[in-house]
């Protein structure tokens, strides 16, 4: 915990219009990311969690000024991205790349797999046809995929691990510090999610790398990351070390999360806390309820919610919650077990 | 296999696909039980034939698709052999289907009212024109469809009848397929992968309220996952399949506390625990099914693997009381 901090986010958020018609008259807005502050130390695994539209990708884009915020700062290595031109920003870019979610769709299926690999070195001019291709087998062999077998394939002729595999290469290639995985496994079967989760974990530790892990698979998460930040329409309402996180959920709607965690033994059922159903589902980010976003649904609703927009709070040594109940300015009662009421327990 | 008179049984059956490469032999002798009442899970990963093993069921398996040898019996009668008219008045009606894509799966341009009284109004064919004695009968149908959307939990279930699927949320229209394959009372449900596409929150809710349906209304279920957490929360047995084989089958308790099959045990083991520990994987892929291993067709990714593997197809046998394995480590009952 003592490590150097390689990305900082200072109270980031990205707002889009909503437009309507030819000449984009502006009718809305849809608040994807907002009031973000957090610090990815080098080495460690930062994971991203939360439902779908809860603005993980577009806050990992901002991270990586694929997006451009539109409040806040972003310091990677003591530069703040947010205030370089986009020329300025080409060598930083070099040190962040992304591997997404579906490697059928990420993978160009015209190229084969030595070109996908390299693309990125003739983006940047780097090296010569020659020198590229030697690069192209040393990534495949990282990625442990024998060259010899792979250079020459289409992505057509790869498994999904496999292709997993060539986009995490191509992610290699610029020799960056800083890793984006989007759902990188969500679209694999089980048995090959946990050999890709040791190829990261492997190239993690080889090559000194930092990942934004970004996940909706909670037992996942639990294996890979440091530290989980849980992000409910566009903010973080959590955000703690991982054992600390699982040990003492803060948020009630991480509570919530934890507790619907389907898992496969007993042992493991022991850590999920007692089981908590929401009622109704995420509202829209273009409708976001006024004070606490998550009042709606919360099962510990307290006078003020509906009003108050809650800060993220420090409770543990690096484990922060948004959520009145735990703001000194409001008693920090904290989550009271009996906050679940009888009728949505589950029998 | 254990129940005497089951509600469906699926007796080795043998599906074949006609494709330019040549024969593929997807489903090689799969035999499968669903009792009165009971909730069994079919688990297995991408490309293992369990949503074909459905199709199957339902009769509707793609063109190029062969039924070589088999029987499949839904309350005594033989399904394989049915005319279609004669299937058309049980899909559907005895046997539902609720698909996985709660997107694609309702019809975009009619109200889910319309949606849910057209699957009535078929069952009772569209009779007369008007008159008093229709206009009950529109009611009665209107309130079937009502209760069935407040029993799957549909807020509003009024509003609900007048919107368009698209005016829904995912886990809403999920809720309104579980509806739509719930209206007529059928007596075996068939769920393939439902609540996948849905988050974890919603995906429990539904999983739950489905469960507590099924019982409720003594209805059978064939629940088709990838997910062995989803499967354990739904079946009261479960069936793992690999490349189109039954590997092993257990009653959902027993299959989590001891996992006989190599490859039942290494599938639970990939799985990521909040304990903190995730296994290895497994090496390799699932096989060519133009070419596939010839005895076992886990054999060539078998951390356990002998000579008699590559040999001898270890058949499916009784190792315990209501415990069914394929594997030669297991050479029938022990006790």
């Amino acid at each position: 915990m003592t490590t150097r901090i390689l990305l900082q986010a200072e109270r980031v958020s990205k707002v889009f219009p909503l437009t309507v018609g030819l000449l984009r008259r502006r009718v809305g807005e849809v608040h994807a990311v907002e009031d973000v502050t957090l610090a990815i130390r080098a080495g460690e695994t930062l994971a991203l969690v939360g439902e779908s539209g809860s603005g993980k990708t577009t806050l990992a884009k901002v991270l990586i000024r694929l997006l451009a915020p539109t409040a806040g700062s972003i310091c990677f290595e003591e530069r703040d991205l947010t205030r370089l031109s986009e020329w300025a920003l080409r060598p930083v870019r070099r040190q962040m790349q992304i591997v997404f979610q579906d490697p059928a769709s990420s993978l160009n299926p015209r190229r084969r797999v030595k070109d996908i690999v390299a693309a990125p070195l003739e983006v940047h001019g780097i090296g010569t046809p020659r020198t590229r291709l030697r690069r192209a087998g040393e990534l495949l062999e990282r990625v442990e995929l024998p060259p010899r077998d792979f250079m020459f394939r289409y992505p057509h002729a790869l498994s999904g691990g496999q292709r997993q595999r060539v986009a995490i290469a191509r992610a290699l290639a610029l020799e960056p510090r800083f890793l984006v995985l989007d759902e990188p496994t969500s679209a694999l079967d089980v048995s090959v999610q946990a050999k890709i989760v040791g190829l990261l974990r492997r190239l993690q530790r080889d090559l000194s790398l930092t990942y934004l892990f970004i996940s909706h698979d909670l037992s996942l998460v639990r294996n890979v990351a440091d530290t989980i930040a849980v992000m409910y329409l566009g903010k973080v309402v959590e955000i703690a070390p991982t054992e600390e996180l699982f040990r003492a959920p803060g948020h009630p709607y991480t509570r919530a999360l934890l507790s619907t965690i389907p898992v496969v033994d007993d042992s493991e059922q022991a850590l999920v806390p007692e089981k908590i159903s929401l009622t109704g589902e995420i509202p829209s980010a273009a409708r976001i309820p006024p004070g606490c976003a998550f009042h709606p649904r919360c099962y510990a609703r307290v006078e003020g919610c509906d009003r108050i927009r809650p800060d993220l709070v420090e409770t543990a040594p690096h484990h922060q919650v948004r959520c009145i109940l735990y703001d000194p300015a409001h008693g920090a009662r904290g989550l009271p077990q009996a906050a679940v009421p009888e009728e949505r327990k589950e029998p | 296999m254990n129940t005497p008179h089951p509600l469906l049984a699926v007796a080795n059956l043998v599906v074949h696909f006609h494709l330019f490469e040549g024969r593929a032999r997807v489903i090689n002798g799969i035999d499968l039980t669903i009792g009165r009442g009971e909730s069994v899970a079919l688990v297995g990963e991408t490309g293992c034939g369990k949503s074909i093993t459905a199709r199957a069921i339902l009769g509707l398996l793609p063109s190029n698709a062969e039924v070589v040898a088999g029987r499949i019996t839904f309350d005594g009668r033989d399904l394989l052999g049915l005319p279609e008219e004669e299937f058309a008045q049980i899909r559907g009606r005895r046997i539902a289907m609720i698909f996985q894509d709660p997107s694609t799966a309702l019809n975009p341009v009619f109200t889910v009212g319309e949606q849910l009284q057209d699957v009535l109004r078929y069952r009772d064919g569209a009779g007369g024109d008007g008159g008093p004695a229709r206009r009950r009968e529109r009611q009665t149908v209107r309130r079937r469809c009502l209760e069935m959307l407040h029993l799957v939990r549909i807020p509003d279930p009024e509003g609900a009848l007048a919107r368009y699927p698209a005016e829904l949320s995912g886990g809403m229209r999920q809720r309104v397929l579980i509806a739509l394959a719930l209206l007529q009372r059928p007596e075996l449900v068939i769920a393939d992968e439902i609540g996948t596409a849905l988050d974890v929150s919603i995906q429990d809710q539904i999983l739950h309220e489905l469960r507590e349906l099924v019982r409720t209304q003594g209805t059978s279920m064939l629940y088709i996952t990838h997910n062995l957490g989803v499967a354990r929360m739904v079946s009261d047995r479960i069936y793992v399949m690999y490349a189109g084989e039954v590997a092993e089958v257990a009653p959902t308790r027993r299959l989590f506390a001891e996992q006989l099959h190599p490859y039942a045990q290494g599938l639970l083991a990939a799985i990521p625990r909040l304990t903190g520990t995730i296994g290895e994987g497994i090496e390799g892929r699932i096989p060519d099914y133009v070419a596939p291993p010839p005895a076992c067709r886990f054999e060539p990714r078998c951390p356990f693997r002998m000579s008699v593997c590559r040999a001898v197809r270890p058949p499916l046998l009784e190792v315990e009381p209501g415990r069914w394995v394929a594997c030669h480590l297991h050479p029938g009952r022990r006790a």
